[in-house]
């Protein structure tokens, strides 16, 4: 039901689409049959429910679930901390990694997915619609994702830090998802640069293991940090290795939003880094990573295909995202 | 007759290459409705270029295919509407009931959603599997998904029907009943275009039989005139014709490497 109406949304921007040469109604029904299989596809969040043989139906609702947990857990760290700063860093830290992860662990089966190209691509679709679906697609899937960990956050941060604060809250989650999707990227080009493409897909199934261990360790760490009073006594101004963190760009927007003209010319330039990051990473994957990655793609799809699979290469642009 | 009806597939000069390997070499075809083209040859011979870019996978060829006097390049949406395609390997979204998957592709047709399920539980009837028309595919074996397969490929009553290789984990009796419904649709004037290595099927269901190699059509006539030459079966016209006669001699080869 929640997945019409977000589809439902997604259509409000129809006429843009069908500008774009889209069928609305067609992207009507890739949308609505790819989120369902999404909640019924496998992840690292119901693999005991797997193996009970148990058919899952909610699967990306309870991968939602598990990190609004953690967003929980994460806003009452943010909460305890005295220092804005580091609260910040820590939080966009942690959602950068575990959006990461998540979408590394959960949605690569989806990326790498050629059956589209025997299921949607003899269909009277056009190439437009197929494009357009499958970067919606991804989209929606990332916001889900993003969403469930940040909501408790942004509550927070607007109820009790402020309208202001709230806003730029807001602007730290769009930044540090788009910065994930890069992280993401980056993640599959190294992996597939020195791997094999079967190696690849096994690199994933590792990576679920990771994950399930990750979330097991996470959901014991993350009460007892809030009660440590360890973190209160670190200053980050003092730890020259964060100017290279992006969580801690997003942080120093944070501190300019709420002491203004008391910031440090340093808390300015990692401000302007936050913002301007976002731009240059999509400059990255459009101009320089999303060419090789199709084409990385292409032959991973290959390697389970015979010799005269369509490499991704010769297709119409955007069918290999 | 074939001089006065218009072909439902013209293919002039078709051409295909992966870089320096040349996969197809300048092919010329016509196809009419109604007929069973047998479409064969070894792997590698450029069988699966010649359908990708029938059913508009690969855009990127040299030549003109004309499907119903449409060109492919130009009008490539309305040409897919009159395909249909069921690939070699069970290519399904597998957590979806048949029902779920048949509405889906039906809708991606623009069939009405209750023409759509009247139609794909009578299909499902028909192919047997209608008691499973609500369980999820993942649990299927690979006949049952091989029958969904074909279902989804037949359901918007196309014009033009492309099988790569559809009798792949089907029972006997759904290879029986395939056959039939092969010969069923060419009489009602579809054309089915066919493609195995299953020379015996190949043999019994085409009445025109196309043997590709190496890029270009070695030969091309009813299974009569390709055992003219004095071959049998289209399995021997087949080892003369590919330069592989020496089969039986690779048998024992392989038999006395395990000895």
């Amino acid at each position: 039901m929640f997945n019409r109406y977000i589809i439902n949304f997604v259509l409000l921007f129809k006429p843009i689409f069908q500008k774009m040469g889209v069928d609305a109604e067609q992207l009507r029904i890739i949308l609505t049959i790819k989120m369902k299989m999404d909640d019924r596809r496998p992840n690292a969040y119901n693999q005991q429910r797997q193996k009970k043989d148990k058919q899952v139906n909610n699967a990306s609702w309870l991968v939602m679930f598990f990190l609004g947990l953690t967003g929980l857990f994460l806003t009452v760290l943010l909460a305890n901390l005295k220092q804005p700063l580091l609260g910040h860093t820590v939080y966009f830290s942690a959602f950068m990694v575990m959006l990461s992860v998540t979408l590394i662990s959960d949605f690569t089966n989806v990326l790498i997915d050629v059956r589209d190209n025997y299921i949607i691509l003899p269909r009277p679709v056009s190439d437009s619609t197929f494009t357009i679906s499958r970067i919606l697609h991804i989209g929606i899937h990332t916001a889900k994702m993003a969403f469930a960990i940040s909501i408790s956050g942004l509550v927070y941060s607007f109820i009790f830090e402020g309208l202001i604060s709230g806003f730029v809250f807001l602007i730290e989650i769009l930044i540090a998802t788009t910065l994930s999707v890069f992280l993401v990227n980056i993640t599959y080009l190294i992996v597939l640069k020195i791997t094999s493409p079967q190696r690849f897909k096994d690199f994933i199934s590792y990576f679920q293991i990771f994950l399930s261990v990750f979330i097991f360790a996470a959901y014991y760490t993350l009460p007892r940090l809030i009660d440590s009073s360890v973190l209160d006594g670190v200053d980050l101004r003092e730890v020259y290795v964060l100017a290279i963190v992006p969580s801690y760009w997003l942080a120093a927007l944070h501190e300019i939003a709420i002491t203004l003209k008391t910031a440090q010319l340093s808390t300015y330039i990692y401000a302007v880094l936050a913002l301007t990051s976002p731009i240059v990473s999509f400059y990255l994957i459009i101009k320089v990573l999303a060419p090789g990655f199709n084409q990385k793609l292409s032959s991973i799809s290959a390697s389970g295909d015979d010799q005269t699979v369509v490499p991704l290469k010769e297709k119409e642009p955007g069918r290999g995202l | 007759m074939e001089n006065t009806i218009q072909p439902i597939i013209s293919i002039r000069n078709l051409r295909k290459d992966y870089g320096e390997k040349q996969v197809l070499k300048g092919i010329n075809l016509e196809v009419y409705p109604g007929q069973v083209i047998g479409y064969i040859g070894p792997n590698g011979a450029g069988k699966s270029t010649t359908v990708k870019i029938l059913i508009g996978l690969i855009s990127n060829f040299e030549g003109e295919v004309l499907i119903n006097d449409e060109n492919i390049k130009d009008n490539i949406i309305s040409v897919k509407s009159q395909i249909g395609y069921v690939p070699e390997n069970a290519e399904i979204y597998d957590v979806l009931t048949p029902l779920e998957y048949l509405d889906f592709i039906g809708k991606l047709y623009g069939m009405d959603e209750d023409k759509i399920a009247l139609r794909a539980t009578k299909l499902l009837t028909a192919f047997g599997i209608g008691g499973n028309a609500d369980q999820r595919m993942d649990t299927f074996s690979k006949g049952m998904r091989q029958k969904v397969l074909l279902i989804s490929g037949i359901i918007h009553n196309p014009k033009i029907i492309i099988l790569d290789e559809p009798l792949s984990g089907l029972d006997a009796n759904a290879v029986i009943m395939v056959k039939e419904l092969i010969s069923l649709m060419a009489k009602e004037g579809k054309t089915i275009f066919y493609c195995s290595h299953m020379m015996d099927v190949v043999e019994k269901v085409s009445d025109r039989i196309l043997l590709i190699n190496n890029g270009e059509i070695i030969a091309d006539g009813t299974f009569e005139d390709l055992k003219a030459g004095g071959n049998q079966t289209l399995e021997n016209i087949f080892a003369k014709l590919t330069g592989k006669e020496e089969g039986n001699r690779e048998a024992a080869d392989v038999l006395s490497a395990l000895n």
